[in-house]
């Protein structure tokens, strides 16, 4: 890694495996506090929000560390960055003092039509450098250290002219930021556009990755979503076995949002989670205790 | 780049709202020549479905008395004001609207002015989507309230004039054409039959209010006087006398006994959170 973020990276904290704190499964995640490493949290549930809201946000800072989880940067949106959004984003991660803060590669709005829902960016040089001028703005203004989401794409939108992986790269190298990579994105995408997700993995910077996403999604006839409403499959936890093979990564998140299952099911997958954390921990250990002369 | 850019999301969100919303799908011959052959339409559908299930689901979230009440034209009525949203948001410009509540900020605005048919069949709907929105937006109040028990329950007058009761901030004064509470326990009934219920008029004045301790927000029934007083103590400095000299404007009672009656009252409303404690007024 030739970059200042191999520095930034290196200050970081090794989190564990935590989970994406859902208001509905609040109460089970405070009490579940001995096993869940740290928690994820969107801004956009907590931003001038007062109430139950402020005590469940208060409740998580007192029990664990709290990492930041941005919906609405509209990274790729064509309209202006949202100075008020920013302003807020800044004192929430403050507040929350999370090590790092974490967006999409996407556009979520038009203006101030807020669009519930991360959409696709062309992949080519201009969105490259219209987008890594937003994160350099950001990264100087909220001043802690910047993680970007690979996201889902269901179609590829006109002007693409390079690959998901070359995309990614170069403009993680522009930017000089992290990657929060999606593990069940690189398998939606892999099925829905008919490449080989190693293959993918291959071609990222995993130098870069500082968390990653886990998460279900629901294969339909023709397409298959990224719902967070399903168990992560089995090809999902291969990826991420490979990952793990490949790079060091400070935390792991379960993203669970719909279709809830009892707890003990998501303590279940946090526990699975942890298992092949430490058996490629293990793996490592054992390959530089061979190197040895 | 982004004038392009500008261009191209503009164009797909027009043709997501438009499949998602109105249920018209888009025509190649339409298209720029920049998206023409570039756009898979199959495609587009997914995100014209997707986008249209967040967006119900935010409202019906936000709105979920409102939603049993329109039965099956509930979804005519949110994709219409989906439909709208881009336009309503452009003109409206609100600086936190990335917040959730916002999706349904507009739609009362939006059936009173474009719902007629709706409105006239149920004429209690319009009543209830404020209740609803207004009941969203304190819960979720980031207002600051400092609370603090009123422990005297016998003041002298003096007492009285000294003092300035403190309006809980997290409160609405709501004025409505029809009983919204009653219509909510009918709509909540389910055992009820699935027909539009018979609601007569009944002007209601009704105080919302968020509890500062349970954070639950509580809504009573109060009379005109009620509403008067405590929009005045919210509008302005006056002590608990103040008031009780604006409700002798307004009421028939002797002094003593409307005295008494407002020491009830006020008791009261410190009870129900509308009052979060009192303040000493300085140089009384
Ligand atoms: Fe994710």
């Amino acid at each position: 890694m030739s970059s200042s973020f191999d520095k930034v990276k290196s200050t970081l904290p090794y989190l564990g495996v935590g989970l994406g704190l859902r208001r509905e499964v609040a109460a089970e995640t405070f009490e579940a506090g001995h096993v869940i490493d740290f928690l994820e949290v969107i801004p956009e549930q907590y931003l001038c929000k007062g109430g139950d809201t402020r005590e469940r946000l208060n409740k998580a800072r007192a029990s664990m560390p709290l990492v930041v989880h941005g919906l609405n940067l509209s990274l790729g949106g064509a309209s202006p960055l949202d100075q008020e959004y920013i302003t807020r984003l800044k004192t929430f991660v403050q507040f929350t003092d999370a090590p790092w803060f974490s967006d999409h590669v996407a556009f979520a709005s038009l203006g101030d039509l807020y669009l519930h829902e991360l959409l696709p960016v062309p992949f080519c040089k201009e969105t490259i450098e219209h987008m890594s001028r937003r994160i350099k703005m950001v990264k100087e203004q909220i001043e802690k250290p910047f993680l970007i989401e690979n996201t889902t794409y269901y179609m590829s939108m006109p002007g693409s002219d390079m690959t998901e992986p070359q995309f990614l790269t170069e403009l993680l190298e522009e930017a000089d930021c992290g990657l929060l990579l999606d593990v069940n994105n690189v398998y939606v995408n892999s099925v829905n556009h008919g490449f080989d997700p190693f293959l993918f993995l291959d071609q990222l910077p995993l130098e870069r990755v500082v968390q990653i996403h886990m998460a279900g999604h629901l294969a339909k006839e023709d397409i298959v979503l990224d719902t967070h409403g399903a168990p992560i499959a089995d090809p999902v936890f291969d990826l991420l076995r490979y990952v793990l093979s490949k790079a060091t990564v400070c935390g792991i998140t379960l993203e669970r949002d719909q279709n809830l299952p009892p707890f003990d099911e998501i303590l279940a997958e946090l526990s699975a989670i942890k298992i092949i954390t430490a058996e490629a921990k293990q793996a490592k250990t054992s390959l530089e205790l061979e190197k040895r002369p | 780049m982004s004038d392009r850019l500008h261009d191209l999301e503009k164009l797909l969100v027009e043709l997501w709202f438009d499949q998602a919303f109105a249920g018209k799908a888009p025509d190649i011959d339409d298209l720029p020549d920049y998206a023409r052959g570039q756009i898979d339409l199959r495609r587009l559908a997914v995100y014209s479905n997707v986008l249209r299930e967040n967006h119900l689901q935010v409202l019906q979230g936000i709105f979920p008395r409102t939603r049993k009440l329109a039965g099956q034209e509930w979804e005519s009525l949110a994709r219409a004001y989906c439909l709208a949203l881009p336009q309503l948001t452009r003109n409206n410009r609100r600086p936190d609207h990335f917040r959730m509540n916002n999706t349904g900020a507009y739609f009362h605005a939006y059936f009173l002015a474009n719902q007629k048919a709706l409105a006239e069949k149920y004429p209690f709907m319009s009543d209830l989507i404020q209740f609803e929105i207004v009941q969203a937006e304190l819960a979720e109040s980031d207002q600051e309230v400092s609370y603090s028990i009123e422990n005297d329950s016998a003041p002298t007058v003096r007492a009285l004039a000294r003092r300035q009761p403190l309006v809980n901030p997290v409160l609405r004064l709501l004025h409505c054409r029809y009983d919204i509470p009653a219509l909510i326990d009918i709509l909540d009934d389910e055992s009820r039959p699935q027909t539009a219920p018979a609601l007569e008029p009944r002007q209601v004045v009704l105080v919302a209010a968020r509890n500062p301790l349970n954070y639950r927000v509580r809504v009573v029934e109060v009379n005109d006087l009620t509403a008067l007083l405590v929009q005045t103590a919210r509008d302005s400095n006056c002590s608990y006398l103040d008031l009780v000299a604006v409700a002798s404007e307004h009421c028939a009672l002797a002094k003593d006994e409307l005295t008494k009656h407002c020491l009830t009252l006020f008791a009261d409303l410190h009870e129900h959170h509308v009052f979060v404690g009192s303040k000493e007024l300085i140089g009384s």
